[in-house]
């Protein structure tokens, strides 16, 4: 059947002239011999015939062409059209694409940014070192950073970090050079005030740096600029002015009790060390990270152990001492570049609105909010210092009235009426002196050490020395700088001295008036003798 | 000495037979756009006659034709040069062709319209009935795969090698499909034997 259906096939092509020779030869010797073959052939070729003549293909439209050429000028025209909006025209698919792709993705720009964020984070992060090790801070250090606030970031480069509050009471701190930082040493004059005695002053040396070991991983910097500084750093600078004034009021009440303000008194010092322990078993990771061209906040955990073992490592493969090693730490060139590229920095998500960085010439001024600090009372000198300014606006002026006359006088008394008595009540001074007109005669600068002695309820207090005492011996008002926190600091052996030096130049001076005066008695006396010749004609 | 340029088949073949469809589509690719119309005018029936063979209908030859050579014209520049311009051209109108007969017959499903005269070659009346007219009802009611070869054969006198490329198959599948075509008319036009031998 397969065949036969074959055969035919065959026939079929033969009619269409569609088969090679040995095809050709081998179907007609079929067809000579079997008579179905022959039958199939003139069927096959009857409906050949009657296809071809049954089949007429319509006339061609006589606009045929002309429809054609006037379809494609058309296409072509509209083809060159698309052709020019072509650009906007992707642009516009483009955009709607990157449109409908970002609303389908909404996070995808954000991770994007975010990851390189988390690159530049971890690039700056490398290496961070403690400062305190590479910075080669001193116990007075520690000591003006409790009471002043402010901590040197590199010797070499005399910059500061200052801790403040603002006007609204919220914590910031700036980085600024040393020529705009507070550069007086307290510790000593703390020490000196209170004579420690050498156990007592150890014991204070010991608080101190015991908080420069706690504080080591406060403030991190590393190779590339990075300065890393933990928010921790102003319950730090709470608890180590807790901690020396408990210290020191335990230690020397006596002494204490002069150089506070009358009726201030610590805290119990269990509440003191309380306060100290929940401070150092505080574990932050966030730090404030400054680096050349950004400041974040991010987190990091400084591994003390690790770096502890590193430096031990090192101590021992170099065989070097610490010093040496510090030293070589100490040789880092460290230093912040405040500039205007410090203002491309993007506010971490992490922050709220308060956060605010503040960039000069001369300062980068960090403003927080989120610092947490221990809900402890302590002695706020600011607050103290603006309660004696208030206190010092209800006697802007005072007179007091020497007798007229006051010779041989030792003893003056005077009056300070204050209208508002629950501030200050009415005060009556007396103050005796030995011999004040030999004073006022011949060592008058003395007063100013006097004066200084009173003072010095007031040398915690920055900026208040200014008094205006006015003076009305007779009945005319003088007004007069009377002292100083610059008067105070009169020296009277440094005014002899120059005094002396004074008065040498002067001997000095004398003795060549002498001379110039022998030698013009000496040429009058030559001219005299040439005036006795003859004159010359001209 | 005298040098000479050696040419290349190409450029003598230029020489020679300037008017070659591969010739006219280098010019028309070469920005003549008077090569495509001499294409046009060359192909033209050829390609009106398959629209008509496979469509049987005279009433979308010409709609269908434009568009053909609308395609043809956007498309010529990627011509490849693989194969003859006429088996590409045929090529596109049979699938135009076919284009057109599946969107009638989504059209007619998504209409419940029975559109009469897009059926292929469905225009006799028994009324008025002629050999011609019989047999072309009985070759539209070949199924497509059957009828093309059939027509492409005898009525353009195609080879089967052109109409294998035009249609996309086998040469044997040809040669199968125009012998089935051929005995499928004769079932048709059995009822109507004396007619056609009359």
């Amino acid at each position: 059947m397969k065949n036969l259906q074959k055969d035919y096939e065959m026939l079929s092509a033969y009619i269409d002239g569609e088969l090679h020779e040995d095809e050709i030869k081998n179907t007609e010797e079929k067809l000579a011999i079997r008579t179905d073959l022959q039958k199939k052939l003139d069927e096959l070729k009857k409906i050949k015939k009657l296809t071809k003549s049954s089949f007429k293909i319509p006339a061609e439209s006589p606009y045929f062409e002309t429809r054609v050429f006037a379809n494609l000028n058309r296409s072509k025209n509209r083809y060159k059209k698309f052709k020019t909006i072509l650009p906007a025209f992707s642009f516009a698919v483009l955009a709607v694409l990157l449109m409908v792709f970002l609303k389908l993705n909404p996070n995808i720009l954000q991770d994007l940014f975010e990851t390189q964020k988390i690159n530049i984070a971890d690039f700056y992060k490398q290496n961070l070192k403690p400062l305190l090790l590479t910075a080669g801070l001193t116990n007075e250090d520690i000591f003006n950073f409790a009471l002043n606030k402010q901590l040197p970031l590199d010797k070499n480069n005399k910059q500061y970090i200052k801790l403040g509050y603002d006007q609204n009471g919220k914590e910031f701190f700036e980085i600024k050079p040393a020529g705009l930082a507070n550069e007086e040493n307290t510790f000593e004059d703390f020490v000196s005030a209170l004579k420690l005695n050498s156990q007592q002053k150890r014991q204070m040396d010991s608080i101190l740096g015991s908080y420069a070991d706690e504080m080591e991983d406060q403030i991190l910097i590393n190779d590339k600029n990075t300065v890393a500084i933990s928010p921790e750093i102003w319950n730090y600078n709470k608890a180590i002015f807790a901690d020396i004034m408990s210290f020191a009021e335990n230690a020397c009440n006596e002494e204490f009790v002069k150089i506070m303000p009358a009726g201030y008194r610590m805290h119990e010092k269990p509440m003191i060390d309380k306060m100290v322990k929940e401070i150092k078993s505080r574990n932050s990771n966030k730090y404030i990270f400054f680096t050349p061209d950004s400041i974040f906040m991010d987190n990091f955990e400084f591994d003390k152990e690790k770096f502890d073992d590193e430096m031990k490592k090192m101590e021992k493969e170099l065989q070097k001492d610490m010093k040496q090693v510090k030293k070589e730490l100490k040789d880092l060139n460290i230093e912040i570049r405040i500039n205007d590229h410090i203002t491309n920095f993007k506010l971490d998500s992490l922050w709220d609105d308060d956060f605010s960085v503040n960039v000069d010439s001369n300062s980068c001024r960090v403003k927080l909010s989120k610092v947490i600090i221990p809900k402890i009372d302590m002695l706020d000198l600011d607050s103290i210092a603006a309660q004696i300014e208030r206190s010092l606006k209800h006697i802007p002026s005072f007179t007091f009235k020497f007798p007229d006359d006051n010779r041989g006088m030792n003893e003056f008394q005077f009056r300070i009426n204050s209208e508002d008595s629950a501030a200050l009540k009415n005060l009556d001074i007396k103050i005796k002196l030995p011999n004040l007109d030999s004073i006022m005669l011949h060592q008058s600068p003395k007063i100013d050490s006097i004066m200084r002695f009173n003072m010095k309820y007031l040398d915690s207090i920055p900026n208040y020395g200014k008094f205006n005492f006015f003076l009305d011996p007779d009945s005319f008002k003088i007004p007069t700088q009377f002292f100083t926190f610059d008067s105070l600091n009169f020296n009277q052996e440094k005014f002899e001295k120059q005094m002396k030096e004074f008065e040498k130049e002067m001997n000095k001076l004398r003795e060549r008036m002498d001379k110039f005066q022998d030698e013009y008695y000496k040429d009058q006396k030559e001219i005299k003798k040439k005036g006795k010749k003859a004159p010359i004609e001209i | 000495m005298k040098f000479t340029k050696k040419k290349t088949g190409l450029e003598n073949l230029k020489i020679l037979n300037l008017d070659d469809d591969f010739s006219l589509v280098k010019r028309f690719i070469e920005e003549d756009e008077s090569a495509f119309e001499t294409l046009v005018r060359r192909h033209k029936d050829k390609v009106r006659n398959i629209i008509f063979i496979t469509l049987g209908n005279a009433n979308t030859v010409d709609d269908i034709a434009q568009e053909v050579f609308l395609t043809v014209y956007k498309n010529l520049k990627s011509f490849r040069f693989e194969s003859q311009f006429t088996t590409w051209l045929f090529r596109i109108t049979v699938n135009k062709c076919k284009d057109h007969l599946r969107k009638v017959k989504i059209r007619s499903v998504i209409s419940f319209f029975k559109e009469d005269e897009e059926e292929p070659g469905y225009h006799l009346s028994y009324e008025n009935i002629n050999t011609a007219e019989i047999v072309q009802k009985g070759i539209a009611k070949l199924p497509e795969k059957l009828r093309v070869p059939l027509l492409l054969k005898d009525i353009e006198g195609m080879s089967y090698q052109e109409i294998a490329e035009i249609v996309k198959c086998e040469l044997g599948t040809v040669k199968s499909r125009i012998f089935r075509a051929r005995e499928g008319l004769k079932n048709i036009l059995e009822p109507y034997r004396q007619e056609l031998m009359s």
